[in-house]
Order: structure tokens, then sequence, then C-alpha cells
């Protein structure tokens, strides 16, 4: 179904904003209603008037009740929508009993009817029914059993408050009561106990609701005044249809329409925010109880017979009331406790993992405190420190850590006081710490403890990892490769050296198809040193064991140099290597800066033909300086552009041969811009060129 | 400037045989230098004082005495402390060697190197050109 159609269909909610509307035409209209009653009901005007107007009112009030809560069910939905439609049959059942009544010409004091008495008894507990149901915010049996109890002990206590007042009277002329004259006092009684309810409701229910109850209450107020004194009347035989009594029923539907129009509470969404109060209950129940002591004692008779019965009931009602007040409070109070148990275990278990967590990680964590005392420690620190947890807790790191040894970072530049000024995270910092008489390295990473991200630290956690081994590994490694370098080099530089001698001549002329061979001989030599250089290189720059030495290079001088460097390579091909503009100074290492682009100019000098002109310029925008290296030689297919980045990769691999290289290169030099925190990238036209660019970060 | 009239020599210090025969004949026959050969650094310290050569071709590793050790010992006699030299190594590439720049030699030469050019390079090195 289309949505719109939806909207427009019969019983959906109107908006808000037309509910007001009603409700602001609704309250005017009831107004009129009353006062026009109140007008017509004065005893100026002949008793059939009175009479004629009485009996108009009633019905159009009644039927305006129903109509309205009808329509105020159509509009609501759940629980309010049955509340809604309980109220709805109840006027429906009072209306039609009247109806019944008037009809039938029941005279109320000769012979009243019991089926007349018994619809408005019906339709009593249908309300009372409606505004149990009526949602709000804890509906547990517990509570709705105690407002029952609470409707009951405050409608007695202002029962009893009546009968002070009035009953005297009332039951002074009903020594011969009858069924019906009983009836007749049960309903006043449920009207009180209904207005109670209500006004409990009230003090119970969800925000929005407690405008329509606070309405309806006030309705069941002015039934019980007028079902009261009707009582009184019948009961002194005094009744008179067509008096001002009749105002109380009049307005009491007139208030019931009212609040069914009131706008508040149509969605059925109970609001949390309403916090239920058992004390404010407390003292209304205990407030009517007192009141009604009062008004007993100091204006009462003696107190007896029916009197006697409804305080009995009072008490036993109050009674229970706070008997199961008790009770429910001790089941909450113990299932707090419970809960309140589990998550103290909850925690306890959470703590005890993270316990375990900490006192199990292989590396040594510790934290400090702002002074730099030590507040916790892990086994395997202890362990790594040689000292136990116990004597390790509230010493002073610092010392303790460093011993009388020098300190490597001094006061002021130790991490643990730099985290504290706020330097964030250190992380993979190398340091050394005692140990009993030796020291080993460690790596750390030092953190801020601190509840929230801006909250200033209360201490730092620093975790520290023993690196001897990975030390001892690595410098195993830097020994063999030195040792193969020197050992691959020096047969080669007798194979170089003795070739070379043989290709200059110096030992005689060779024949010329010699003298071709031994030029292979001498070039392939050459090309075995650049490999094994490369192989070198490479591997100490991704190993990050060639460190970066950064330093202001300016951008010119390292372009020219690398230029002057390459250009023995340059002349023999017959390519011209121009410089274009170089603009701005970068920070960056000068030596690996310069390998890189004497490797790029290699390669595009390479890879040009004779004639071709090798270009290289630097640029500066945003806080870079990009250097290009351009060449018009054959270029690069595009889906070549990233992979000759990659180690042993060239465009085609009778290039390594032909063009001398070793493949290296070009990994070379992405590791070295990488590591300088710049980027390498080709821009390529397959047969007329192709341009390398990076990028270093420029100087400030 | 080369000193005038006086023969050049030339002590070159390496202990593997073939390179210091190459570098011998790369002196001697592409140069024209007389060339001093020895195969270790006590020999050469022995051949220094005795020979005192124009310049120093120096291998740096050398099993006993290290050619960085040999330097020290010319260095600190006064008779020898004046005499250039020139550091002939399989690790002249700044990645293994980030040190060089601070020892009091002319200058570095790499293994391998050109026998054609080495010569000249020797001389650039010292200041001859």
């Amino acid at each position: 179904m289309h949505p719109l159609s939806y909207r427009q269909g019969m019983g959906t909610p109107r908006s808000p904003a037309v509910q007001r509307r009603a409700f602001t035409i609704a309250v005017p209209s009831a107004v009129l209603v009353a006062g026009l009653a109140a007008l017509l009901l004065d005893p100026m005007f002949s008793i059939e008037t009175r009479q004629a107007a009485s009996s108009v009112g009633l019905v159009v009030a009644g039927l305006t009740g129903m109509a309205a809560c009808g329509y105020r069910a159509a509009q609501t939905s759940g629980r309010r929508r049955r509340s809604w439609r309980l109220f709805m049959l109840a006027s429906g059942v009072a209306i039609v009993s009247n109806a019944y009544a008037a009809v039938a010409g029941v005279d109320p004091v000769e012979s009243p009817s019991r089926v007349a008495d018994g619809g408005i008894l019906v339709a009593l507990v249908l309300t009372i029914a409606g505004l149990a149901s009526f949602p709000s915010v804890r509906r547990r049996g517990a509570d709705q059993v105690l407002m029952t109890l609470d409707g009951l002990v405050v409608g007695g206590g202002a029962l009893s408050i009546v009968s002070v007042l009035v009953y005297p009277r009332l039951l002074a002329t009903t020594s011969d009561a009858t069924s019906e004259q009983v009836a007749a006092l049960l309903i006043p009684v449920l009207d009180l106990v209904l207005a109670t309810v209500a006004l409990l409701l009230v003090l119970r229910s969800a925000g929005p609701d407690r405008p329509s109850l606070l309405l309806i209450a006030a309705g069941f107020v002015t039934y019980t005044v007028s079902d009261l004194a009707f009582a009184v009347a019948v009961a002194q035989r005094d009744f008179d249809f067509g008096t001002r009594l009749d105002l109380g029923w009049i307005i009491g539907y007139l208030l019931v329409s009212l609040a069914a129009f009131h706008p508040n509470g149509l969605e059925d969404e109970p609001d949390e925010r309403t916090v239920l109060s058992d004390t404010r209950g407390s003292l209304l129940v205990w407030g009517v109880i007192l009141v009604a002591g009062v008004v007993q004692v100091t204006l009462g008779s003696q107190v007896h017979g029916p009197s006697a019965f409804l305080w009995l009931g009072i008490i036993v009602a109050a009674g229970t009331r706070q008997a199961l007040l008790a009770a429910d409070n001790a089941s909450l109070r113990r299932g707090l406790e419970r809960r309140v148990r589990e998550q103290t275990a909850d925690l306890e278990r959470l703590a005890k993992a993270h316990q375990v967590l900490l006192t199990s990680v292989g590396d040594g964590v510790y934290e400090v405190d702002r002074r730099g005392r030590i507040t916790f420690a892990n086994p395997s620190a202890a362990e790594a420190l040689g000292v136990p947890v116990a004597q390790l807790l509230g010493a002073d790191a610092h010392v303790l850590f460093h011993g009388d040894h020098e300190d490597p970072f001094g006061a002021t530049e130790c991490y643990v006081r730099a985290v504290l000024r706020g330097d964030a995270v250190v992380s993979g910092l190398a340091d050394t710490y005692a140990r009993a008489d030796e020291r080993f390295p460690v790596e750390i990473t030092a953190s801020p403890v601190q509840a929230a991200e801006d909250d200033e630290p209360r201490g730092v956690v620093v975790v520290f990892r023993d690196v001897t081994q990975r030390r001892e590994v690595e410098r195993m490694k830097d020994e063999f490769l030195s040792v193969v370098s020197h050992e691959l080099r020096t047969p080669l530089t007798a194979i170089r050296g003795s070739l070379g001698l043989l290709a200059g001549g110096v030992v005689g002329d060779l024949e010329p198809r010699a003298a071709s061979m031994v030029a292979v001989a001498v070039e392939s030599s050459e090309r075995l040193t650049r490999l094994i250089n490369d192989l070198l290189d490479f591997e100490r720059i991704t190993s990050g064991e060639r460190p970066l030495r950064l330093a202001e290079v300016d951008s010119g001088l390292l372009v020219a140099s690398a230029v002057h460097q390459i250009e023995g390579l340059a002349e023999p091909l017959g390519v011209r290597v121009e410089v274009g503009d170089c603009r701005g100074r970068v920070v960056g290492d000068e030596d690996q800066l310069m390998q890189t682009l004497t490797n790029l100019l290699g390669n595009a000098i390479k890879f040009s033909d004779r004639g071709d002109v090798v270009r290289a310029s630097v640029s500066q925008r945003d806080g870079e300086a990009h250097f290009d290296v351009r060449d018009e030689g054959r270029g690069i297919p595009e889906d070549q552009l990233e992979s000759v980045f990659e180690p042993f990769a060239q465009v085609d691999s009778s290039d390594t041969r032909e063009k001398g290289g070793t493949g290296l290169g070009l990994a070379i030099c992405r590791s070295i811009v990488e590591r300088h925190g710049g980027r390498i990238w080709i821009e390529s036209e397959f047969g007329l060129g192709t341009t390398v660019r990076f990028t270093v970060p420029a100087a400030p | 400037m080369r000193p005038a009239g006086a023969s050049r020599t030339v002590l070159v210090v390496d202990d593997d045989d073939s390179i210091r025969m190459v570098a011998e004949m790369a002196m001697e026959m592409v140069g024209g230098w007389e060339v001093l050969t020895a195969d270790g650094g006590l020999a050469a310290l022995a051949v220094v004082a005795e020979r005192r050569p124009d310049v120093v071709l120096l291998d740096v590793m050398m099993p006993g005495m290290d050619g960085i050790e040999t330097l020290r010992r010319l260095r600190a006699d006064p008779a020898t402390a004046d005499i250039p030299v020139v550091l002939v190594t399989a690790k002249a590439r700044p990645a293994e060697t980030p040190a060089w720049a601070d020892l009091p030699v002319a200058g570095v030469i790499a293994k391998p190197f050109d026998p054609m050019t080495l010569s000249d390079e020797v001389q650039r090195l010292i200041g001859w050109t």
C-alpha cells in the first residue's frame, strides 16, 4: 500500500498540530456546554425545563465522551488504544443504563432499578480496567496490585472523610438499608477509587499521558461529588432530577471527553525519563489516612458499624500495601545485590585476565609515575633486569635501569620525560639497560598512561625487549657481508686489473680478435663489480642498515655533481646531458640522493640513442622538491611502469646484458626515496621517451 | 706539484700477490713509477723507513697489521708523517665505509680499479697533476 494512502485511511494518527487544534476548539466548547447547563439548571427555571436541560446535557456530554474515547482509541495504538476502547465502552454502558432508567421511568427514591445501578457499576469496573491497562513507566505485577491497594486506601480515606462530613445524615436514614441503597453507596466509593487510581497513574505514568489522566481524575472527582450528593439525597428521599447536582455528571463526561482530545501521549512510547517514585505514593497514601484520621477524631462520632468496617478496610489495605512494598523492595534489593555481585565477579575476572596477560607477555612491561618511580612491573621485566618485582616497585626507573653507567639520553633527553611532556608515543628506540654488572641492549616503546586523550598523563608505560640476540645475528650478518664483499672483490680486482692491462696494450699489442675478446672480458668483470656493489647496497638499504644522514642540501648542486659523475658514461654513447631549472634546497642524505640521481641518469643515458638529450631538473611545490630525469629513449610500456621498480625487472630481459645493468638500480632508488618519505614514479610514452620523477621533502 | 727531477717512487702494500702484481705493472708500465712492494703492514713500515717513497698505496684489510694500523704508525713517526697515503680497498663504497672521510689520507681508491687510469688517479689525489 502506498504510504500516503495509508496515512489517509481511517483510524490513522493525525499530526500533533491537527490534534492540538482540535483540543483548542474542544476546551471552549466544553466550557460553553457546562456553562449553558449550569445556567439552565438555575432554580428560576421551571422543573420541566431544568429536567429537559439536564437530560439533554447528560445525553450530549455522555455521547461526546463516548465518541471522544472512540476517536482517541482510533488515534492511538498498543495498550493506550485498549484503555481508550474500554473508556468508550464504559461511557456507552453508562449512557444506556441512564437511558434505561429514564425510559423505564425509574424513580431512584421509590423504586431504584437494579439494572440501571448494575449498569453504572459495570461502567465503573470497565473504567478501572481501562486505567489499569494504561501504560506507565514500570508495570510489574506487584506494581499493579500496589496501585490498586493505594487506590483503595486513598479512596477509603476520602470516603471516611466524606462519611464524617456527609454520611451521618446518610447512614442515619438507612438503618433499613436495601440492597439498592448499598449499590447507591458503592457507586461513589468506586468513583473515589477511580479518581484515586487516575491520580496515582498521574504520579506513575509517562510524562505525555499526564494531562489526559489528570482530566480523567478530575472527571471522576466531579462524579464522586454528584454521586455522593445523589446518594444522600436518595437516602433522605429528597432527590429531584434537574438540579445543579446533575452538573457534576455532565462536567464529568465533558472532562473525560477533553481527556480524549488532549494531544499528548498519542505515540505508544513509554517515556523512560519519568522516574517512578514509591516515596510520593507512600506520602499520598499516608497523608490521606492522616487527614481522614484527624477528621474522624475531631469531627466524627464514635467509630462503629459501616464506618468501623471502612477503617478496618483502610488499615488492612494500607498494611498490605506497605508489606507488599517492603517485600518488593527487598526483592529489588536482592536483585540489585545479585547484579552487583555478578558485576564485581565479572570485573575481577576481567582484571585477572588482564593480569594474566601482562604477566604472560614475553616483553618487559613497566609503568612509572610522573616522578619516574616504578608503579608496575611484569615478571618478564623483573627477569630481564634480574631484580624481583617487589624490589622494582617504588624504585627510580632512571637510576635502576641505567645504573651507575653513563646515561645515553641524559636527564633532558629521557624518553619517559619526553612522553610526559606530551610527545605521544616513543617507539622502537634503542637503549641499554643495566642488569647486575652487565648491560644489555633493548628496544623500547614508551606511551603515556592517561584516562582520556586530553588528560595529562599520570605516568608512562614502557615496553622493552632484550635485543641482545637480534643484535648478535645482525652483527654476524654484517660480518658475513663484509667478508663476502672483500673476498669477491679481491680476485675480481686481479681479473679486472690483468684484463685492463691486456686491453690497454701494456704488455704488448693484441691481435684484433683477441683485443675484442679481452674488451668483452673487461666489460663483464665491470658488470660483475656493479652487481656486487648493487647487491650489497640493496641489502643494506632495505634492511635499514644504512641510516639516513639528513641535512639541508642544495638541489642544484646535487644535480650538477650527479651529472658531472655520469658524463663519462654519456660522452662515448653520444648522449648529451642537460641540467634544467633546479630550484630550492631539500632535506636528505646527500650520498644516497646522489646515488639515486646517478642511477636514474645512468639509466636514461643507457636507454638513449646517439644524439638524444637527457635532461635533469628540480622544481618545488607543496613543500616537496620534484626531481625529474627525462630521456628521449624508446619509453616503457604502460603495464610495466610499476614493475620496473621490482628487483631484477627490466623491460626486456636482454636489456640486462645489452646495457650492462644489474636490475637493482630502480629498486635501490625506490628504497632510498621512500626512506626519505618521498615517492618515485615513471611517466612514459612508449617510443617517445621516459620521465622518472621522485620527491623528497623540501627544506623549510 | 710533482718533485722536479727526482724519480717518482710508489710503495704498493697488499697481502694479495696477484693484486700486488697488477698494481705494480699498472704504476710502472702505465705511469712510469719506480714501484716498491710490501705484502703486509710491518713489511711496509720497513720499506718506508729504508726507501721513503713519494706515495704509499695501502690496502686496508690485511692479516696481521692491517692498513689502518699501518697508517697510524706512519703518521705517528715524524719521519714518515708527511708521506701521502692512498687507501686502496675493496670496501670503499660510502655505505660500507662511513668513517673514511676522517682518516689522514690523500684519498681512497676502490677495488677493483682500472689499471690504465690508476696512476693518473693517484697523482690527482696527491696533487701532482
